[in-house]
């Protein structure tokens, strides 16, 4: 039993504990995985906008597939919670520091393919760069308030994959295999995933149900 | 209903000073609210051992105990009271006090 009062730490420490089960982990390296996909479906789907559908599907499923393991999972072992009003301005400001990632990722999208074809092309080659700063900035942000560190690593995880993936190209005319490319963060981080899933529900065996507490009425 | 002075001591709370309801108190203040497996999980206290607790506390308007069911699952949603903060960090000023006078 923990009658600890350092407060700040506590609730750190508490709050840390919603994301040591693992799933967001291998939620992340699925996600870094599966971008060669939307590679692939270029050949697939050449219509932008039902490639953009089919993109949104694949990703829409692994979302709901996280979500319904966090319900069926994670929140019989270690309950849920309501946080204090610090802690949900932490939680808006990753949020926030997501949508303007999101919505920068869709205006270079927009410049990328508004400018294929066209004269203007070398602003192509920073677009790695670009993709490096947005995934550093949003990982980096999202250790930050939510209070976890590892998070810091996978930012440079996932922004390397461009420009691995297209420095060699450009600059000597090497094609770096996109399984490799993707494939080994994605590996990485789906591993620390893994470890720390098997050792949370090792950690927090399903308590049973809440009967007993009636009493406290 | 608040527990009368009897139960200080010393300057202490001993309705707080109690580990397990100190436990509960603290992490309760750490949130808006919580479910009981939370407050289980994080004080690694037994299922009766905490019912046996929580009702201390909330006789003593500490802690807002409220059921509800989730299906057919009975659900515990707790939350600290404003005057379970205030024994809470009343508990703590004298508690640091006390420790800071030793020093």
């Amino acid at each position: 039993m923990h009658a600890d009062t350092d407060l700040e730490r506590l609730e750190k420490e508490a709050w840390r504990k919603f994301y040591d089960d693992g799933l967001f982990d291998i939620f992340l390296g699925l996600m870094l995985a599966m971008m060669p996909l939307g590679l692939l479906l270029d050949g697939w789907f050449p219509e932008p906008l039902s490639r953009m559908l089919a993109l949104l599907v694949v990703y829409g499923s692994l979302v709901g597939a996280f979500t319904l393991l966090r319900h069926r999972f994670v929140k019989p072992r270690i309950g849920t919670i309501k946080p204090s009003k610090a802690r949900r301005r932490k939680v808006n400001a990753t949020r926030l520091a997501l949508a303007i990632s999101v919505l920068l990722g869709v205006i270079v999208l927009g410049v990328t393919v508004a400018l294929r074809g066209t004269g203007n092309a070398s602003f192509l080659n920073f677009i790695p760069l670009l993709f490096f700063a947005n995934a550093v900035v949003v990982f980096s942000t999202m250790a930050y308030f939510l209070d976890v560190p590892r998070f810091h690593a996978y930012g440079p995880a996932f922004g390397l994959t461009g420009i691995v993936l297209i420095l060699p190209r450009t600059l000597w005319g090497i094609e770096v295999p996109e399984l490799l490319v993707f494939g080994m963060p994605a590996l990485a981080i789906i591993t620390v995933g893994a470890y720390k899933l098997v050792r949370f529900l090792r950690e927090y065996p399903v308590r049973t149900d809440e009967v007993s507490l009636d009493g406290a009425r | 209903m608040a527990r009368d002075s009897g139960s200080k001591s010393a300057g202490f709370d001993r309705l707080v000073h109690e580990p397990a309801r100190l436990a509960i108190l603290t992490n309760l203040f750490l949130v808006e609210s919580a479910d009981a497996t939370w407050l289980l999980q994080q004080t690694g206290l037994t299922w009766g051992n905490l019912a046996s607790h929580l009702i201390k506390l909330e006789e003593a308007g500490y802690v807002l105990v409220e059921k509800s069911f989730v299906g057919k699952k009975p659900k515990t949603n707790l939350s600290i009271t404003e005057n379970g903060r205030s024994a809470l960090l009343g508990y703590r000023h004298s508690m640091l006090d006390t420790l800071s006078a030793l020093e």
